[in-house]
């Protein structure tokens, strides 16, 4: 809500430095959200009079005006239509800036000397939308009573700021000018006066006027009514013009103005009604039938049903209750008589009718957030005293009040040492009692314990808890004594899975790895790049109920998509290919349906520009480095990866995950060049078995190892993993190690073959090994390739 | 935000309020990352640019 100080000031004292302001009242939980100078950029800028005017000379929509500020006279030229001789107007003087920041300067227009400018509303900072329809597309016209030559700024009251507030839900009660003082004052520790009015209230009554009925108490708690005499229909002052349009708010009548700036000030919307167009006199607040049509004061036809409440008089509906009066009984320049409505009406349902219609005022957005019962009164009193103030009405005495109850909040007891163990604080009896005070809550002291009763208007203290948060909130949370936690000498158990976790990603960022972080939520689109089979179950992303876009609407079932779109930005920007890996968690559907989906955590790495080997290098380094030896590769068959430069990674003879080279189909999707290798492994297997491992020493061998290098010629579609399995038991038994170190392929070795390289180990654990006896391994181990595989030796 | 846990949400976990409090707070750790090294848009966070983790 938007709230010019200088409105606040009307009740309040509050410090001129807008940043102090600022502070106070957010720190004790009203929270400023910004505010605006309203003068910013006006310079120069003074009140003038057009003692005449006349047409230009050489343009048919031009004026000549001659203008004194009561010292100087001066020639300026404008375009606007509006102006006549003896209009005070804005004169922006030579050297003026205007709002939008243009200087101006004396110059000639079409021959003619212009020694400044007049203003618009715009040009003073008004925006469009709040400026009067009179004042649309002119010169801002002034009060006729407007003082020459004074700054435009003080004329129009816009040496001011306007402060947004953001309220809490809870505190609605602040969703006006005098729930704001209220706050205001108790924040530097002072007592707020809620204001009263005098005014001459007439002899007559308004009993002799109307008759009103509720026929729906639940959803109208309570309706205020009182009357005045129009005196004039004209302009509102223009102090209570500018404090409107401050607010947000377009000035339109002074009776309308009235009705709006009560609302603004008290947080109490009203509404008012010409008196002679209520149809038998009579006034009844009940809800529409199905099918009931109205028409609203915007000249729209709306569907009404039985769920929405109305006023009505003896012959139909006159208004949508708390949101939008009719055409048929709005105010115009004729009206004599007013109704002025001040009523509670429920919140829910307001909201509800507001949305249905697809109407939604400055009044049912009040009403939406709940006001306390106890307003109306007080705004129907203030709005006629106000009527009378400004000279537009005669009061006419008497108000119609209906209510069933008006509850009053409880008394809360709250105990002074439950407080300082609470907040963590020392404060006395006399401390709380001081800001509780200033809080109107009415505080009684008993011992040690305090009793408040809250404000009628407040319906959010209910319990001790919610004393202690005024009483502290007042003193001020920044107050409140630094204290290290103290607890108990509880040392958790050491989180190894975590521990390991760290360790890995240490590892692979010690050999030049990048950590990546990307969202645990995904397009369905970047699932389906993927092209995985109907029944594969990541592809059947969860889905979330209320998602912020498409690009966040299911959680990831795997790791992939977003490491080829971390891939994809550095490819695209040509950055050096670097290995890239993350840890995070993939989501699955749960078979149990009735417990949390599956939650496991991958370790994902890739890298654009590398081949297959290079990243199973990567691999081999992490497994070495954990000290997993059962480590074995197959064939993989996942659809998107190319499918002769892939494997299953097999851990102690657990599927844990894959790795390849991705398929071309996918590499064109994500952008990316053909030769990407992504790997994606469950981290909690690798961990567990990690943390399973307990070495046990083992005698260093004491006699050399021989190495023999063997090229086989075999077929393409043989596995380099199975025949090195095959060479270590053909191997006899001295073979230690078998390691492929190279690949070879070339039309030369025959159709659909290729030549893998093995490094051989051999060692005995009781004496050197000779010559013969490794010669006798390796002749076993050729004969038994060449028998069951058809492999022979390299030429 | 942070605050002490509302004795309502204490006594529905079976908890009694006069007997324990509580307090709970929580910070977005990325935003806290943003405010510590003047990162200016969170998004760098998230996109894995080589020149942005090479800082780290």
């Amino acid at each position: 809500m938007f709230v010019p100080q200088i409105w606040l000031r009307d009740f309040v004292d509050i410090p001129e430095d807008i940043k102090v302001f600022d502070k106070i009242m957010t720190r004790s939980g009203t929270m400023v959200e910004g505010y605006e100078y309203r003068g910013e950029g006006l310079e120069n800028i003074v009140s003038a009079k057009v003692e005449t005017i006349e047409r230009h000379p050489d343009s048919d929509h031009m004026w000549v005006c001659s203008l004194t500020d009561g010292k100087n006279t001066y020639q300026v030229v404008t375009g606007a239509q509006n102006v006549k001789a003896g209009d005070i107007v804005p004169l922006a003087k030579d050297g003026a800036t205007v709002s939008g920041g243009k200087k101006i300067v004396t110059s000639e227009l079409r021959g003619v000397r212009s020694e400044g400018m007049l203003c618009s509303g715009e040009e003073l900072g008004m925006s469009g939308s709040i400026i009067p329809k009179k004042q649309e597309n002119g010169i801002y016209i002034l009060e006729s009573d407007t003082p020459l030559g004074e700054d435009i700024k003080s004329v129009l009251g816009l040496d001011d700021y306007v402060v947004e507030f953001e309220l809490t839900n809870n505190r609605q009660d602040c969703n006006s000018v005098l729930g704001i003082a209220y706050e205001a004052s108790a924040a530097q520790h002072r007592k707020f006066d809620i204001p009263a009015y005098e005014y001459d209230d007439g002899s007559d009554d308004i009993r002799n006027y109307v008759d009103i009925t509720v026929k729906n108490h639940e959803l109208c708690p309570r309706y205020t009514a009182r009357m005045v005499k129009i005196l004039k229909v004209e302009d509102s002052p223009m102090w209570m013009q500018i404090r409107l349009m401050g607010s947000g708010v377009r000035p339109i009548n002074n009776i309308v103005d009235v009705s709006n700036y009560v609302m603004l000030e008290t947080g109490q919307p009203l509404h008012t009604f010409d008196y002679d167009k209520i149809a038998g006199k009579k006034v009844i607040i009940d809800t529409a039938n199905d099918g009931d049509v109205y028409v609203t004061l915007d000249g729209e036809e709306r569907k009404l049903d039985s769920s929405m409440l109305m006023i009505d008089d003896a012959s139909g509906h006159i208004c949508v209750a708390g949101v939008m009066g009719g055409a048929n009984s709005e105010i115009d320049d004729d009206t004599k008589y007013v109704l002025i409505e001040a009523a509670n009406f429920n919140g829910p349902s307001v909201r509800n009718t507001a949305k249905a219609l697809g109407m939604r005022t400055e009044a049912s957005a009040h009403f939406e957030k709940g006001i306390s019962r106890h307003l109306t009164k007080y705004a129907a009193d203030r709005a006629v005293s106000l009527l009378v103030q400004i000279g537009a009405a005669e009061a006419i005495g008497g108000v119609i009040d209906l209510y069933d109850e008006l509850p009053s909040p409880e008394p809360v007891t709250m105990n002074m040492d439950w407080f300082n163990r609470f907040i963590g604080t020392e404060l006395t009896v006399d401390d709380a009692v001081k800001y509780l005070d200033c809080l109107c809550m009415d505080p009684v002291v008993k011992g040690r314990d305090i009793t408040v009763t809250p404000p009628k208007y407040r319906q959010d203290v209910n319990i001790k808890e919610d004393v202690a948060e005024e009483v502290i909130r007042i003193h001020g949370y920044a107050n409140i004594p630094l204290r290290h936690l103290e607890s108990s000498n509880y040392i958790s158990d050491e989180n190894r899975y975590y521990r390991a976790k760290q360790e890995i990603k240490k590892l692979l960022v010690d050999i030049g790895g990048y950590d990546t972080l990307t969202y645990a939520f995904i397009s369905p689109s970047k699932i389906d790049a993927l092209g995985l089979k109907e029944d594969d179950p990541r592809n059947r992303p969860l889905k979330l109920i209320n998602p912020l876009g498409e690009d966040t609407s299911t959680m990831r079932t795997t790791m992939v998509p977003n490491m080829l779109d971390s891939l994809r930005t550095n490819y695209l920007k040509k950055n050096k290919a670097v290995t890239m890996f993350e840890i995070g968690s993939v989501y699955l559907e749960n078979p149990d349906k009735n417990a949390l989906a599956l939650d496991i955590e991958k370790l994902v790495i890739g890298k654009f520009g590398c081949d297959f080997y290079e990243i199973k290098s990567v691999l081999n380094y992490l497994f070495e480095s954990l000290r997993l030896t059962d480590v074995r590769y197959d064939r993989a068959d996942e659809v998107f990866l190319h499918p002769g430069r892939s494997a299953y990674v097999y851990l102690n003879g657990e599927n844990i995950g894959f790795i390849g080279q991705i398929h071309p189909t996918v590499a064109k999707k994500f952008d990316l060049c053909e030769d990407t290798v992504v790997a994606e492994l469950t981290l909690r297997s690798i961990i567990e078995r990690y943390l399973a491992v307990t070495i046990r020493f083992q005698e260093p061998a004491k006699y050399p190892a021989v190495s023999r290098d063997l090229a086989l010629v075999m077929d393409e579609s043989l596995q380099a993993g199975d025949i090195g399995a095959a060479i270590l038991e053909l191997g006899g038994e001295f073979i230690t190690g078998c390691e492929v170190f190279d690949v070879y392929r070339s039309d030369a070795l025959g159709e659909a073959k290729k030549s893998i390289a093995y490094s051989l180990t051999f060692r005995s654990p009781v004496s050197t090994l000779k010559d013969e006896q490794v010669e006798e391994a390796i002749g076993n181990i050729l004969s038994g390739l060449k028998d069951k595989f058809g492999i022979v030796i390299r030429a | 935000g942070c605050g002490m846990v509302h004795p309502n949400v204490l006594r529905a976990c079976g908890i009694d309020p006069d007997e324990y409090t509580g307090f709970a707070f929580g910070m977005g750790l990325d935003r806290m990352t943003l405010l510590d090294y003047g990162i200016s848009d969170l998004r760098n966070m998230f996109t894995n640019d080589t020149d942005f983790l090479r800082q780290f």
